[in-house]
């Protein structure tokens, strides 16, 4: 897939990942509520802000998308 | 966050772990010392705890879809966990049942959700050598219950590359298996 915005990583070991994005040329940040060694860009409630965007979405009609399973 | 963004969530796992699941029977041995209903107390507090976390995770799930960005979240999917045992919104994306062949420090069977996207379909080949792969049920654990080991969550920034490459960019590198056809 073609990312033209930046990768939110979230939660535990989301550094790794937000490094890895950034080697690869893609802007990314990580978001956590810990900050326990001193590399997460956002220290942030992730829960409450799970809620609130639930809360302020609006329902509409969505087409459900095929779904693949693949395993590897 | 717009269209244009990936969110890529390491969705707590704890209360929906296999060994969670151990709570839930009156015979777990941390409760030798507990009345019946010191235990299903807790119980009870457990399962309310999980689902909130179910809840929380739905949630999240249903935001990415109707605002329409794209999410990859991961959770582990060895033994019965909670998502596992349970139908949950959506079968996996992907199962990568060793991440040791990427170059991960774990074997550790691992599910992937994508919502607004497909995963691509890469192969790169890392095998970690057999002395550097580690075992969960080795490492060292969570300072008090409930909470998740750092050791036991780690990644390796190689897999890490890997999977990227593999499942979301859809990006070649020198270890990529190439298909016949």
């Amino acid at each position: 897939m073609e990312i033209k915005g930046k990768v939110w990583c979230m939660f535990e070991q989301s550094g790794t990942f937000k490094q890895e994005f950034i080697k690869l040329g893609i802007p990314a940040i990580d978001l956590d509520i810990q900050n326990n060694f001193g590399q997460t860009d956002m220290q942030i409630d992730l829960f409450e802000q799970i809620e609130k965007a639930y809360t302020h979405t609006h329902t509409h009609t969505h087409r459900a998308r095929s779904i693949q399973y693949l395993t590897i | 966050m717009t269209e244009d963004d990936l969110i890529v969530a390491f969705f707590p796992c704890i209360e929906f772990s296999c060994v969670a699941q151990m709570w839930f029977s009156l015979t777990q041995k941390d409760y030798a010392k507990w009345s019946y209903k010191q235990r299903v107390d807790y119980m009870l507090e457990k399962n309310n705890r999980r689902a909130y976390m179910f809840g929380l995770l739905c949630k999240l799930c249903c935001v990415s879809l109707v605002k329409g960005i794209r999410m990859v979240f991961e959770n582990p999917w060895s033994e019965n966990t909670y998502l596992k045992q349970n139908v949950f919104l959506k079968p996996p994306s992907l199962i990568d049942k060793d991440r040791t062949r990427r170059g991960d420090y774990f074997k550790k069977p691992t599910a992937y959700w994508f919502w607004n996207c497909e995963p691509t379909k890469g192969c790169t080949i890392q095998q970690t050598p057999s002395i550097m792969i580690k075992s969960v049920s080795l490492q060292k654990k969570a300072p008090k219950a409930g909470l998740c080991s750092e050791e036991r969550s780690m990644i390796s920034p190689d897999y890490a590359r890997n999977f990227i490459c593999d499942f979301i960019l859809g990006k070649e590198q020198k270890l990529t298996q190439l298909s016949l056809f």
